[in-house]
């Protein structure tokens, strides 16, 4: 838990040109540091935001590039600068710069750095006058709901993306439902009329498809099977014609060869040879003059010739013999061609048959063939001509009905495919259908969810906003009690996230825009009490609040109410420190400052750097200055004097006690006295008993004092602030130090009879039969409640 | 010795809810109408508190965690249809 700050100490920190330590009261939760402009007021505050933020503070700002560079005091190394900060609990922090950065290092362990809020006057105007998107990022960290906003962005993303999911799997069901439609329109059969396209898709998905699947296989088989047939028994049909034309060119040749030779076959062959001899035995070079045989005279040539033409003649015949022998040899080629194509023909006719015998399809019924009889009676078929013949004759039929087969192929693919399509459709309407179901779901969920998240971010933030008006109206008010003005309403622009609008109320006029109607000090205070109603919004009793100079443009009368606000807003707060030029404000915690630690800063020089004092309430000066040696008749008497016209002042004024009527309300001591007379002989003060350590005492008692006394005291003894502390007098050198010294303790004890001991207020707010003073509990009170 | 110190954002947890930041606390009340609108399951607090104050997230996230509760109920109704017609089949 963060500690209030109790000490500063700086080392060449801005005005801070020579070591200096200033140190808080731990027990005041209010902070005053006076000094006149120049003092070195926003130094101290500087330094409080550099320890506790790492921040340059009202050294970064607009036209100031480079603030590490001008952090330092005048003309010293930045490296050497040392801002130390300490609180309450002991622990301690260092600030240093490194670089372009404010550096702060733990001095102490295990503390935690005070959480500080600083308003400067630049901070108040951004609030006032900023556009909305810089309104915004001002109380951003008050509003920062910037998880939530990227969630509510991701959620849009998602239902878009599952939008166009939807938009798919839609298109995929409607696709599939007129597939279904089309291909039932154009596929159903009459008896299926009355079905509805998907009740008709699904009937025929039901279908066996196992069945058709092996029919499709069957008639596929009997198709080729039937080709087969056909071309081993066009084979066939090819041998056993060319058999038959062997078998008549055998014969042919066989008959020519009959013709050509009639008779004695061998002496025509051995003729032949003889022939063939002499004609080896005529050939060139030979060129006999004699035949070899009967030795008569020859003509070579001419016998040459005979014989060559017997030869042709002889030859003839043998080209004949030998075609026959061809002929014959060819026969014999062919009749075993044609039995080995009959022996094919029928084992693939087996084939055929077996198959048709176990399944006939509807395109071969009209041959109206028993193939389970045929296929009996092939078994122990031969490959005859006949049978050939015959096995032909069924391929050939079997072949003229391939068409049909065909056909019937086709129609029953087709019906296959068509399943397939159909089941395919289906499946796909299912899941396109589920899938649109699942998506529909999802998206309303999501849909739902979007909204919630947009409906109560707005309402959160609309919510903070509206506390915060709230807040900040309760804390305008009584800064200015009764006057027609205020902020009407916060709100964020929709249309661009971050942005703030702010409206206020003037008289009786609402929606207006503040900067438009407000005088300066209005808008002053208005950013003031925004800046504070925010402050409150955050962990308040850990925050330290640091206010720089704010009220510049404040008349004296709104200056009180600002501080008995802050008076009676510090007790939310860890601490409060206000750094003022305002002397009106000085003069007022010195009048009502029990609780509040004075600080007062002289006059600065290069050489001297910041000079803090010790201030002192009144009370606590005339305190001093009674215990003080040597004696000062003439600050004891003065200070006594100044301290009853205060104190009396403000008993004058919340009783309307009778006082002359004169130019500028100022009063004499007497005139004040004579007018509050008839209220102090009356008047008692009832204080609750503390101890030493200032909590009430157990049991709980309280103690009367009756002002009568005290007040017929003063009555005697007022004359001598005059003689003695206003005036040159010679008259006041006859009195004793001791009547000055008892006037000085009277006025005191009035004093301190009157101010609370805690909060330090005369006893004001008006409660049931009493005044009584600003505390929550164990106020003082002052009685009576009115003058009659 | 002095140690640098990084930025001091202090963890929720250890702070009394009038400490949450304001997104922390807009991401509680977020998660709790989720909840009572069973939009998302109750193991699922945790995650969707997390998807809310979390810098990032990932496209589909959101919809894993909602579409859960309604797998879920398919589930429980099959398994339901399951257990029906187990018990129809027994003999008397």
């Amino acid at each position: 838990m963060p500690h209030r700050i109790t000490r500063l100490k700086l080392f060449r920190f801005r005005g801070a040109t020579q070591p200096v330590t200033i140190e808080f009261d731990p027990q005041k939760s209010i902070v005053v540091i006076f000094g006149e402009n120049g003092t070195g007021k926003s130094t101290l505050v500087d330094a409080i935001d550099a320890v506790s933020n790492a921040s340059f503070g009202s050294v970064k700002r607009k036209g100031v590039d480079y603030p590490q560079k001008h952090i330092a005091s005048l003309n010293e190394d930045v490296k050497t600068l040392e801002v130390e900060l300490s609180t309450k609990a002991g622990h301690s922090w260092k600030a240093t710069i490194s670089g372009p950065n404010v550096k702060v290092a733990d001095v102490t362990t295990g503390g935690q750095r005070p959480s500080v809020r600083i308003l400067r006057r630049r901070d108040l105007l951004q609030l006032i006058e900023a556009t909305a998107a810089d309104r915004y990022k001002a109380i951003q960290s008050f509003v920062d709901v910037a998880g939530v906003d990227k969630c509510e962005s991701q959620l849009r993303s998602d239902l878009n993306a599952l939008d166009s999911q939807f938009e798919r799997a839609d298109s995929a069901r409607n696709t599939a439902e007129i597939s279904l439609q089309t291909m039932w329109e154009r596929e159903r059969q009459p008896e299926e009329t009355q079905l509805t396209a998907p009740a008709w898709a699904q009937h025929r998905v039901a279908e066996d498809l196992v069945q058709l699947r092996q029919q499709a296989t069957r008639l596929s088989q009997q198709q080729t099977l039937t080709g087969q047939l056909a071309t081993t028994a066009a084979r066939w049909q090819e041998a056993y014609e060319a058999q038959q034309a062997c078998a008549e060119r055998l014969a042919e040749a066989q008959r020519l060869l009959d013709e050509q030779n009639n008779g004695e076959q061998h002496r025509r062959n051995e003729l032949i040879s003889l022939l063939s001899s002499a004609e080896k035995y005529l050939m060139p070079p030979t060129q006999p003059a004699a035949c070899p045989l009967c030795a008569n005279a020859v003509d070579a040539d001419e016998l040459r010739q005979r014989v060559r033409t017997q030869l042709q003649q002889m030859q003839a015949t043998a080209s004949l013999l030998s075609s026959v022998g061809t002929a014959k040899k060819a026969l014999d080629a062919a009749t075993a061609g044609c039995e080995q194509r009959g022996t094919e023909l029928l084992k693939q006719l087996r084939l055929v048959v077996a198959a048709l015998a176990a399944h006939e399809p509807a395109a071969v019924a009209p041959l109206a063939m028993n193939w389970g009889e045929m296929q009996a009676k092939l078994r122990e078929a031969t490959p005859t001509d006949k049978t050939c013949q015959r096995a032909a004759t069924i391929a050939t039929k079997l072949y003229e009905l391939s068409a049909d087969l065909a056909a019937e192929s086709t129609a029953l693919q087709a019906r296959i495919t068509l399943h397939d399509n159909i089941k395919d459709q289906l499946a796909l309407l299912k899941k396109s259908t589920d899938e649109v179901k699942d998506i529909f779901a999802i998206r309303e969920r999501l849909a739902q969810t979007h909204k919630l998240v947009v409906a109560m971010r707005r309402t959160f933030i609309q919510r903070i906003l509206d506390d915060i008006t709230e807040e900040v109206n309760r804390l305008y008010q009584t800064i200015h009690k009764g006057e027609k003005i205020g902020l009407h309403r916060f709100e964020m622009d929709e249309a661009k996230l971050a942005s703030l609008e702010q409206r206020g109320h003037f008289e009786d006029v609402a929606d207006i825009v503040p900067q438009a109607y407000f005088s300066e000090s209005h808008l002053d205070t208005f950013g003031f009490c925004l800046w504070l109603a925010l402050a409150k919004r955050m962990n308040a009793k850990q925050l330290v609040l640091v206010l720089d100079d704010v009220f510049t443009s404040v008349d004296a009368p709104h200056f009180q109410r600002i501080s008995d606000l802050l008076a009676d807003e510090a007790q939310h707060f860890q601490q409060l420190i206000i750094a003022t030029h305002n002397r009106l404000w000085h003069e007022f915690y010195k009048k009502n400052g029990v609780g509040v630690h004075l600080i007062k800063l002289e006059r600065w020089t290069l050489n001297r750097g910041l000079r803090p004092h010790e201030d002192q309430i009144m009370a606590a000066e005339l305190a001093a200055a009674l215990e003080a040696e040597p004696f000062s008749r003439q600050a004891v008497a003065s200070q006594a004097g100044i301290l009853l016209e205060s104190v009396l002042d403000g008993l004058a004024l919340t009783y309307g006690c009778r006082l002359p009527r004169k130019h500028g309300h100022s009063y004499t001591l007497s005139e004040l006295l004579n007018g509050t007379s008839k209220l102090l002989k009356k008047a008692t003060v009832k204080r609750l008993d503390r101890n030493e350590h200032g909590h009430p005492t157990v049991p709980e008692s309280w103690t009367e004092l009756k002002l009568d006394a005290l007040f017929q005291e003063l009555a005697t003894l007022t004359f001598i602030r005059n003689e003695v502390g206003a005036h040159f007098n010679p008259s006041g050198a006859d009195l004793a130090d001791g009547d000055v010294l008892a006037f000085g303790q009277a006025a005191l004890k009035l004093a301190q009879a009157l101010a609370c001991p805690t909060c330090g207020h005369l006893p004001q707010n008006e409660r049931d039969d009493h005044r009584g003073c600003r505390c929550q509990k164990y106020q003082t009170q002052l009685r009576p409640l009115n003058l009659n | 010795m002095s140690q640098p110190l990084p930025p001091t954002p202090t963890p929720a947890a250890a702070l009394p809810l009038s400490a949450l930041t304001a997104n922390e606390e807009l991401a509680a009340e977020i998660t709790a109408a989720l909840l009572a609108q069973k939009l998302v399951a109750p193991e699922d607090e945790a995650r969707t508190k997390a998807l809310l104050t979390a810098g990032t997230v990932k496209t589909g996230e959101w919809r894993t965690l909602l579409e859960k509760p309604l797998f879920a109920a398919a589930a429980v109704t099959t398994t339901s249809n399951d257990t029906t017609d187990a018990t129809s089949h027994n003999p008397a």
